[in-house]
């Protein structure tokens, strides 16, 4: 023993650290592996929502179950090594490792065997166009380059026109609004639809321009579509979100801070490759001159009164913790859905920034705002110091405003600034006057990401109505803060609108 | 067919491996369990002999909501960096009394003042300070015009402040105070006036 010792003894640092490299290894994998996990995003007329993809048999899977469930009512019978699903009128029966399955009386190939564990069916991934049309009865489109699935009339396509004349610009157009996340390098403008339901196959376009000389829309896990010049390039958006103009970016000059082309508003997801530019102060009268006749310009965007609900925190960022059980993001949420409510009574356009628990950045939340085109951004918040309402506005001033073509992302507020005021005066007048004797104040303060929305933006701070945190539980109470917030934001449109 | 001495070697490089792994584990547990003792529970030292001063901080009221000017006494360094990280650390001393009226958490401490060009101060707070900041608008808000407005307070020259922690940038100082800004501190100080 003591002989085979000190004859190995020399190499036992080898393999002592080919053993440890090895674990690494395993570990390195098995991280990968779990970071990398693929998921199906399905797109459809009523919701949008991922599954996880797993692999067997070198094969992609996917659970029916899962695919299913948010989609309508969903009813599972299991026996032995079957599994019966009746979604709606259809019925469906698979058995486990057989390749067909039987659907609505017809026997389906599935390229592959199906998997039948406990009360789920894994079925191919290949498999899935051609076996939900006979459950659903719509149309499915599945993207492989994606992993996208588009139900029915979920998907969009756009196309391309290039528009000569002394503005030559290229024009898409959605059949739905879109708000891709965008950003530009030199000669180029990219925008990523992460969100939005396109469902087209990678292609190529080649112009005979001068300015745009191409652009490639690649069909990948973000969608992208690549936008190439001879000049720096920037999109503006019309008619609601359904039309996107590429243009030449105009030059920054010292003596017209406001360069950006008339009538259109500017969006960027990506504010550390593009920030925002700074918004013309009068649109329409810019237009006017710069447009000279004969020329195709951009349509005016449809401007819409647009209302950003943010239910702070989320998923993995609980916010503050109000009580034993009490989260801040239950409570924002519960506020944010009945703010909508509210908003939708009194004719208002909103959008939620969350409308489950998820996990969203502050930086996501802005660029969400931003990407929307809300005249209004409203982050609700919920505390258990001091009692009622606070509302909270960004600590920029006016004249942190950037004069040039392009703002810092920490600095965008500074242009809207004036109008957050005016919003959270006529917050605090309405809960003022409001017969639930809310005590409300209001204060400017360094509140993420109010900084970066482009727009007027505030947080509201929830807090218990009688030093009681329980009350922030209370229908009655959020259905007075609710209704308190969309009265005042229907009644500051006319000043909001002037002020766009 | 392996040699049977190859398979005892290898036998005992993989216990000894994982006898090594173990044992660092314990070792990782055990130094932990003492560095979050040393962070939560060490007192703050003083920072500095010598004669104290008086020096005005900026203390927030939750209650009321209120930011109060008080004077208190503290032994300040020549530098600029290390008489900053004073004050703050007589603030931040304040604030864990008994009956604070803005209590910060056991642990809390500045760990370091940079002042840059005179006028910037980088204040780097700790890792107990952040995590066990109370969340909340109005709370985190208090905390950080409070340290701007005593550091301000203490040295005029100072008009811009950036925060870190542990040397690292953070979003927010728990979930909603923005910790990412390069506070303007007439800015800081027209809001701790209106707090006044």
């Amino acid at each position: 023993m003591h002989l085979i010792s000190s004859r190995l003894r020399p190499k036992l640092w080898l393999v002592q650290a080919s053993g440890l490299i090895l674990l690494f290894g395993v570990f390195a994998t098995t991280f990968a592996s779990w970071m990398e996990q693929k998921r199906l995003t399905v797109f459809s007329a009523s919701s949008t929502f991922s599954v996880d993809i797993t692999e067997a048999d070198s094969q992609e899977y996917v659970s029916l179950n899962n695919l299913l469930a948010p989609l309508g009512q969903l009813e599972v019978s299991t026996g032995k090594n079957k599994i019966r699903l009746h979604f709606n009128s259809v019925e469906a029966q698979f058995e486990n490792r057989e390749s067909t399955a039987n659907i609505g009386g017809h026997s389906i190939a599935l390229g592959g065997r199906a998997i039948v564990e406990e009360n789920r069916v894994m079925v191919p991934l290949s498999a899935i166009a051609h076996v939900l049309p006979r459950i659903l009865s719509m149309r499915a489109d599945y993207h492989q380059g994606s992993q996208r699935l588009f139900l029915g009339d979920a998907g969009t396509h756009f196309a391309l026109e290039l528009r000569k004349g002394e503005g030559t610009h290229l024009v898409l157009s959605f059949s739905v609004p879109v708000s891709p996340q965008i950003s530009t390098e030199s000669g180029k403008l990219k925008m990523v639809f992460a969100n939005d339901p396109v469902a087209m196959a990678s292609q190529s376009w080649q112009f005979d321009d001068s300015v745009i000389t191409a652009a490639h829309y690649t069909d990948a896990a973000q969608p992208e579509l690549v936008i190439s010049g001879n000049q720096p390039l920037l999109a503006t958006f019309a008619d609601a979100g359904k039309s996107i103009s590429v243009m030449p970016a105009p030059a920054v000059s010292s003596d017209s801070p406001s360069a950006a082309p008339a009538g259109q508003q500017i969006a960027t997801g990506q504010p550390a490759e593009a920030p925002l530019p700074q918004p013309s102060a009068n649109p329409a009268s810019a237009l006017a001159s710069t447009e000279s006749p004969g020329t195709i310009a951009p349509a005016a965007p449809q401007v819409r009164y647009l209302i950003a609900i943010d239910a702070s925190h989320g998923g993995n960022e609980p916010g503050a913790a109000l009580g034993q059980q009490l989260l801040e993001k239950d409570v924002t949420l519960a506020i944010a859905r009945k703010l909508r409510s509210q908003l939708q009574v009194r004719g208002l356009d909103s959008v939620m920034v969350r409308d489950g628990d998820t996990t969203v950045s502050l930086d996501d939340r802005a660029a969400l705002a931003n990407t929307s085109h809300a005249a209004v951004y409203v982050a609700l918040h919920a505390g258990n110091l001091g009692r009622g309402v606070r509302v909270y506005t960004s600590t920029l001033s006016s004249t942190d405003a950037s004069p040039g073509l392009f703002v810092p992302w920490e600095k965008v507020q500074a242009n809207f600034v004036r109008s957050s005021q005016v919003v959270a005066s006529v917050i605090v007048d309405e809960f003022t006057k409001n017969e639930t004797q809310v005590p409300v104040a209001l204060f400017p303060a360094p509140v993420r990401p109010l900084n970066n929305v482009a727009g007027a933006a505030l947080a509201v701070e929830v807090a218990p109505l009688r030093g009681n945190v329980e009350s922030l539980t209370n229908t009655s109470y959020q259905d007075a803060v609710a209704e308190a917030l969309a009265a005042a934001l229907t009644s500051v449109r006319p000043k909001i609108e002037a002020r766009q | 067919m392996i040699p049977r001495h190859m398979q005892i070697a290898v036998a005992l490089v993989l216990s000894g491996i994982f006898g090594v792994a173990f044992y660092m584990l314990h070792l990782k547990g055990r130094a932990h369990e003492g560095s979050a003792r040393l962070a939560f529970d060490s007192p703050l030292a003083p920072p500095v002999a010598g004669p104290a001063v008086p020096i005005t901080l900026y203390i927030a009221y939750d209650g009321d909501g209120v930011m109060r000017t008080r004077t208190a006494n503290a032994a300040l360094p020549a530098d600029p960096g290390a008489r900053a990280r004073a004050v703050l650390r007589a603030l931040v001393g304040e604030y864990q009394q008994a009956n604070s009226s803005h209590p910060l958490a056991g642990g809390s401490d500045v760990n370091d003042v940079f002042v840059v060009n005179g006028s910037i101060a980088v204040v780097d707070l700790n890792t107990a300070f952040v995590e066990g900041h109370r969340s909340g608008i109005w709370v985190e808000a208090l905390t950080v015009e409070s340290l701007i407005a005593t550091l301000a307070a203490n040295n005029p020259a100072i008009s811009q402040v950036k925060f870190l922690v542990e040397g690292k940038e953070r979003e927010t100082l728990a979930g909603h105070a923005d910790l990412m800004a390069l506070y303007d501190v007439a800015q800081v100080n027209q809001l701790v006036r209106r707090l006044e």
